[in-house]
């Protein structure tokens, strides 16, 4: 194996990056060298390879859907809409791609008497609709008991992650 | 392609916890450290409730039918994260749904899930799997 030892990493341009420890690399961006927008990690196994961008949540927030809506934690969050019972808006600071993204999440209500609930993405149960709000920047949350027939509750506890391309 | 082998950490030069990578679109940028999961878990309830695989998570409390929680190896910053999970039974199609947290709020290092029918009686599923995203302490 070879070895340079070196303190400093510095561009042409004159940025540089820190080599500091046992083995970190001191920086504040990543940026692929083939192709800017693509970056390769080793796998855990070590027999494949998968794609740092790809494998990243782009979006995700955690929100009280009682009362005056608000999110607690977020990222890559710019705003809550509080559309109707059980129907929100959450936009993004930064646009997706394309509106092909996948979402995720999950929804709790902390009173202990409370029944079951279900989130949806992108339905419009007032208008049975697909949510027209549903964009690279902005997407519906519904919530539902699990046998409210398609009627929509406010939920205390939501949960959103959003994973694709970002734009 | 350039290839940079490191001894398994990156870290950003502050050490606030920011690191920035070039969008897929080429764009914008994101957070690596933000959009990096934080905790994943897919365990079997049926039986003695057992962790099948698991990323940061040091252990499974079972609490009844149906009904979890699932503790961190490393702590979040507060209970804020965002935590989202499914789950499916082996031997029936009838659905289940995981939902986040019964009567407890969620802490740095605990969660309570439970798995239901659409009904709402509690079940234990043969798959239940939780990730989590937010702020690592």
């Amino acid at each position: 194996m070879s070895t340079i030892k070196v303190d400093t990493l510095q561009t042409r341009a004159g940025s540089t990056a820190a080599v500091t420890g046992a083995g970190f690399v001191a920086t504040d961006q990543i940026r692929g060298n083939t192709a800017a927008n693509s970056v390769t990690v080793v796998a855990e196994g070590g027999t494949n390879t998968t794609n740092l961008q790809q494998g990243l949540a782009k979006s995700w927030i955690n929100f009280n859907g009682t009362g005056t809506i608000a999110a607690r934690d977020s990222f890559n969050h710019s705003s809550l809409t509080d559309a109707s019972a059980g129907n929100h808006t959450v936009t993004m600071a930064s646009a997706m791609g394309n509106v092909n993204y996948s979402f995720t999440g999950g929804v709790a209500e902390s009173n202990a008497s409370s029944a079951s609930r279900v989130v949806n993405f992108g339905s419009n149960f007032d208008s049975d609709t697909l949510d027209p709000n549903f964009t690279t920047t902005a997407y519906s949350v519904n919530t539902f008991f699990c046998n409210s027939d398609g009627q929509e509750f406010d939920v205390t506890f939501i949960s959103n992650q959003i994973f694709g391309d970002l734009a | 392609m350039s290839v940079l082998e490191l001894n398994g950490r990156v870290f950003d030069a502050s050490t606030t916890g920011t690191l920035t990578l070039t969008s897929e679109g080429g764009a914008t940028t994101t957070d690596v450290t933000q959009g990096l999961d934080k905790s994943w878990v897919n365990w079997n309830c049926t039986g003695t409730a057992a962790v099948r695989d698991s990323f940061n998570h040091s252990s499974l409390t079972d609490n009844g039918t149906g009904d979890f929680t699932l503790t961190v190896s490393s702590a979040m910053t507060n209970g804020d994260y965002c935590r989202s999970g499914m789950a499916g039974h082996a031997a029936n199609s009838q659905q289940v749904v995981s939902q986040a947290e019964a009567n407890t709020v969620a802490t740095a290092t605990q969660g309570r899930y439970v798995i239901a029918y659409a009904n709402h009686n509690l079940e234990d599923s043969a798959y239940a799997g939780v990730v989590l995203h937010g702020d690592l302490a």
